[in-house]
């Protein structure tokens, strides 16, 4: 296959998968998921030769006529391929998760088929090259997950899936009007590595270009969990699990985040950005963001919420590394993508797992937790410890680098502002932990089983990705690692990176 | 356009196909359906066929103006032809029972003998005719097979149509008093102004507006469009209220000069956003499940005088004005359709109690997302391409505020369609009916919400057919 | 235009115009059905004053329009009066 097709074979693979599933008969159960299984790997292979591809020097985009002047275009950059990559490992894993998690659910030839459409909305973000098609593909991301927060039918995921439409929409139509704008006023909204108006030889007054910023970053920040914009992600975590672990703390929150890296670096350009002041509001609503989040999650006493609140909280550090216009910070704020999404999603497999196993949902129940689920409630730990931001994990990585980002230029309130966040993550993870490892379980319950603590598919994932997360420190220095791309994608923006 | 066929041939049997068809099922009335059915599916044919003697004109029976019939195909007809034949094939496949009806198939046939007649008409009193047989046609079918709501229903609309054609007729006997000529090319090229111009075009417009449904003359068309048969109301909302609107857009942009439409570009305008808040708002709080798809029409119909309100100051918004349409014909149609399965699976259409009809409504369900998604506006389909198309060019012209006003009447849309989205996720109760259609409505339905989501592909070629010169 | 032929239009016009107001305001379904009938008489006297020509000598394509329309309005008023049966016959169930 001809490589210039690579992102778009990427894009319909998963498409097709979700087709196939939804058109295979309810009771060929065994089928499905092998075909499911099959989408799954084949997208990896796929993301993988194309990152082979482009590692060895070469770049591909396919453009598609779509609306008179305004093609579709997929396109494979550095950061793209960083979120594709990132999507693609954990659709395998999270896939496996599902199966395992659903074993006695119902309607599970709709819930796999509009996974893979998930899916393909996400890698259609990810290697979207120009506005126009971020829009669609971000659009049938919230049509897609939908039906995945209402799955379970009844009147609170009911309610949840309107509330998550609400907002959702709500965001989406904001993205469209931006992109209307931007299109009337410039004619067009390529992803330009540099910024697409920093270099245009004529672009549209400043007041306009002020106007469609603030508008595409209230449409992204909807999904970025910005707040006031973030009411949605508590709401919606009715859903099951696997729901909230791949969509909720990876793909769906990392669109938006992703939306905005590119609407700041690949639409306005770092130069414009500065010039018209626009990253200083960002980064008051990224700050805002950071602390409400890990306020409220102090709050909460059942599990998933308080994950919840935590990635509103986290999923900011990506604004923050971006609005901060250094390249070390940036550097920071767009590997926390990778990062965040490998703890994050460790930690909602493991709340999963635990509810499946045990039926405890709530963090007052989950004494001496680590006797019954010693391997589940490991890899918790470990993310915590990420998310806290120690080494050596990749939480730290991240903190690292926006710290250090953040003291070059001068901005030492971010510093603070980062040892705050640690404080609270460390405020409302280390009970867990504690009641987990060092308390007693109430009499009788959570005894040791014979055999396996749970499902493999269910224990299994978090510990994979719980490691995933130790090496992406261990190996951070390497080329390979997600840190050497997003060193890649950097250097091009900035010019230069001075790693600490 | 190289003419390969005769487009004598085609554009007559265009016209007269249909009407044999309808003796036909008058003669072999226990065929009637099949014959309703394959006339529906070789309309389609011939339509397709028509695409390659686009710019062809022909008078039935070699008898010219004024008194013969003549009937001309620009790339503007050929796309109101291209998306009403695929709607009464698949609606007529997915139908039998209701063509089934006495009477129904012969009032189907005469009913796309109209609609044709009207895209194809050349001149100002065919199109008269033209209209009263599509009225006719519509009114008798809105009552068939259905209860006393539908029948009173059926009659109101037989009164609007009535007064709406004749409304239509005065101005075209006034135009003739004023010219003496009734073929629109030869109407415009007389260069009527002031009063002579001023009261037809108003008298045509008030009765083309009421036919069509556009607010606030739309009192109509809910109860018509809630209470009929389920491909009846397809028929109605993708097809029939669009023929008044073609004549409309025909005598503004054609019969009259280009001043006269900057002129009255405001009221169009104002029309059109009232229709698209009423309906919108109506919908929101609609109960039954038919009267809020009726009211989604009337909305949507709003988006095509607001484009109409525009064709002065940029021709984009003539393809804005098409595109609408032919989104809204095969979506609306689609979602008739889904909705009448759906409706009959749950036993009732009352949309708070709603639920999942189960896993062989599959095709149906998908229909209806497609379709609800095209309906909004949203990203690839063709209710897309026509919003994002009137933005550019209003934008263009310098009216900002088109872009906005049509993101957040999307928004609206989405609300009411989210309430079905909703439905479909709720389980249904123990006993669940199976479905007693047989797979070909679904996938009929689905057919015609695909088309609707390929449409937003098509932009290009559209622009190219009704942008040209004819 | 001469004073027959302006009296005969303003006749025409009026019909039209009481026509029209039958059919929207009236309440009862046959009042406005014969509304529509005479809102039709007062289009096609209408046309048939057109149908004069200067010199004494008589337009056909009036008379031809004339005779379309009042049998476009015969099928109508059929349709009409068959439909206002069956609202009576089925408030009556």
């Amino acid at each position: 296959m001809s490589p210039a097709w690579l992102p778009l074979a990427i894009v319909a693979t998963t498409l097709v998968s979700g087709v196939v599933i939804f058109l295979t008969p309810d009771r060929m159960v065994r089928t499905r998921s092998a075909l499911n299984l099959l989408g799954a790997v084949a997208t990896l292979g796929l993301v993988g030769l194309l990152v082979l591809r482009v590692s060895q020097g070469g770049s591909y985009a396919t453009r598609m006529p779509f609306l008179p002047g305004a093609p579709l275009v997929l396109q494979s950059d550095a950061l793209s391929l960083l979120f594709c990559g990132l999507s693609a490992v954990l659709w395998l894993i999270t896939t496996l998760y599902a199966v395992g998690y659903l074993r006695h659910g119902a309607h599970r030839p709709r819930f796999f088929g509009f996974f893979a459409f998930c899916v393909s909305a996400t890698m259609g973000v990810a290697l979207a090259g120009n506005l126009l098609t971020f829009l669609v593909f971000y659009e049938m991301l919230t049509i897609s997950t939908y039906p995945l927060v209402t799955h379970r039918g009844d009147a609170a995921s009911l309610r949840a899936g309107r509330i998550y439409l609400a907002y959702t929409l709500g965001g989406g139509a904001m993205l469209l009007l931006g992109t209307m704008l931007l299109y009337a006023l410039h004619g067009s909204g390529d992803f330009v590595v540099g910024g697409l108006l920093s270099q245009a030889e004529t672009r549209p007054g400043d007041g306009a270009l002020t106007l469609v910023f603030a508008v595409l970053i209230a449409g992204v920040g909807v999904k970025a969990a910005l707040v006031p914009l973030h009411g949605w992600l508590p709401v919606a975590m009715v859903a099951p699990a696997p729901v909230s672990a791949l969509l909720h703390a990876v793909a769906v929150v990392k669109a938006g985040a992703f939306g905005i890296v590119r609407i700041v670096y690949d639409l306005f350009g770092q130069t414009l950005a500065e010039t018209l002041h626009l990253l200083p509001p960002l980064s008051v609503v990224a700050a805002a963001t950071i602390l409400w989040g890990s306020i409220r999650a102090l709050g909460q006493d059942d599990l998933k919420r308080r994950l919840a609140y935590s990635t509103v909280s986290q999923v900011s550090y990506i604004a923050l590394g971006v609005s901060l216009a250094h390249p070390v910070a940036a550097l920071g704020g767009i590997i926390h993508l990778v990062h965040q999404g490998i703890m994050k999603i460790t930690l909602f497999f493991c709340a999963g797992a635990i509810a499946e196993t045990t039926g405890i949902k709530k963090i007052s129940d989950m004494d001496g937790l680590g006797r019954r689920m010693p391997w589940t409630m490991g890899a918790f730990t470990v993310a915590a410890i990420g998310m806290i931001g120690l080494p050596p994990t990749a939480g730290f990585v991240t903190k690292w680098y926006v710290s250090s980002g953040a003291l070059e230029s001068g901005q030492t309130w971010v510093m603070v502002l980062m040892l705050v966040s640690s404080g609270f993550n460390a405020a409302y993870f280390l009970p867990i932990i504690r009641r987990v490892w060092f308390a007693d379980p109430p009499p009788g319950t959570l005894l040791r089983p014979k055999g396996l603590e749970a499902s493999p598919l269910l224990f299994g994932p978090p510990v994979v990705t719980a490691a995933l997360t130790v090496l992406a420190a261990l190996f951070a220095e390497s080329q390979l690692s997600p840190l050497g791309w997003a060193e890649a994608l950097v250097l091009r923006e900035f010019g230069f990176v001075e790693t600490p | 356009m190289p003419t390969a066929a005769s487009p004598d041939a085609v554009l007559a049997a265009l016209v007269v196909l249909p009407l044999a068809a309808a003796l036909g099922t008058l003669v072999l009335p226990r065929l009637a359906p099949a014959v309703a059915t394959a006339a529906s599916w070789a309309n389609l044919a011939l339509v397709a066929f028509a695409f390659g003697t686009i710019g062809g004109e022909t008078w039935l029976a070699g008898w010219s103006a004024p008194l013969g019939i003549g009937l001309r195909l620009d790339g503007l007809a050929w796309v109101f032809l291209a998306f009403s034949a695929p709607v009464f094939a698949l609606a007529a496949s997915a139908g039998r029972a209701t063509l089934a009806e006495d009477g129904a198939a012969t009032l189907w046939t005469t009913l796309i003998a109209g609609v044709n007649a009207i895209f194809l008409g050349a001149d100002l009193f065919n199109l008269y005719v033209g209209l009263e047989v599509v009225s006719l046609s519509a009114a008798a079918l809105t009552a068939v097979g259905a209860g006393a709501a539908a029948a009173r229903a059926a009659l109101r609309y037989l009164f609007v149509g009535l007064g709406g054609s004749l409304l239509y007729l005065m101005a075209v006997a006034s135009i003739y008093r004023a010219t003496g000529a009734l073929d629109i090319g030869l109407v415009a090229s007389m260069g009527l102004q002031g009063p002579a111009l001023a009261t037809p075009l108003a008298l045509a417009t008030a009765g083309l507006l009421l036919k069509g449904g556009v607010a606030p003359f739309h009192f109509w068309l809910p109860p018509a469009h809630g209470n009929a048969a389920p491909i009846v109301s397809a028929a109605l909302s993708a097809v029939v209220v669009k023929t008044a609107l073609y004549v409309l857009l025909r005598l503004w942009l054609d019969v009259a000069p280009q001043t006269a439409l900057a002129d009255a570009a405001p009221i169009f305008r104002a029309l059109g956003l009232l229709a698209v808040v009423v309906g919108g708002v109506a919908a929101l709080r609609a109960l039954r499940l038919k009267a809020l798809i009726a009211y989604s029409t009337v909305a949507q119909l709003g988006y095509m005088a607001l484009a109409l309100g525009f064709a002065a100051e940029a021709p984009g918004a003539t393809v804005a004005f098409v595109a609408f349409a032919a989104a809204h014909a095969l979506a609306k149609s689609g979602l008739f359709v889904a909705a009448g399965m759906i409706a009959k699976a749950n036993g009732h259409d009352e949309v708070p109690r709603l639920t999942d009809p189960g896993t062989a409504y599959g095709p149906a369900k998908a229909a209806l997302a497609i379709s609800g998604g095209a309906l909004a506006g949203l990203p690839p389909t063709g209710g897309f391409l026509a919003k994002w198309t009137l933005a550019q060019d209003a934008a263009a012209a310098g009216a900002w505020w088109v872009a906005p006003a049509l993101v957040a009447a999307g928004l609206l849309t989405a609300a009411y369609m989210a309430r079905l989205a909703t439905a479909m996720m709720r389980d249904p109760p123990e006993n669940a009916a199976a479905d007693e259609g047989g797979p070909l409505r679904g996938w009929s339905a689905l057919a015609l919400a695909s088309a609707a989501l390929l449409l937003g592909f098509l932009g290009a070629p559209l622009a190219a057919l009704v942008e040209a010169e004819p | 235009m001469s004073p027959v032929d302006l009296l005969y239009t303003a006749v025409a016009v009026a019909l039209f115009g009481l026509g029209l107001g039958a059919l929207a305001l009236s309440a009862r379904p046959l009042k406005k059905l014969l509304g529509a009938n005479v809102m039709g008489t007062g289009v096609f006297s209408l046309l048939i004053v057109t149908a004069r020509g200067p010199d004494g000598a008589t337009d056909p394509v009036p008379h031809a329009l004339v005779i379309t329309g009042i049998v476009v309005t015969v099928a109508a008023t059929g349709l009409g009066l068959a439909l206002i049966r069956r609202t009576r016959s089925a408030s009556k169930d």
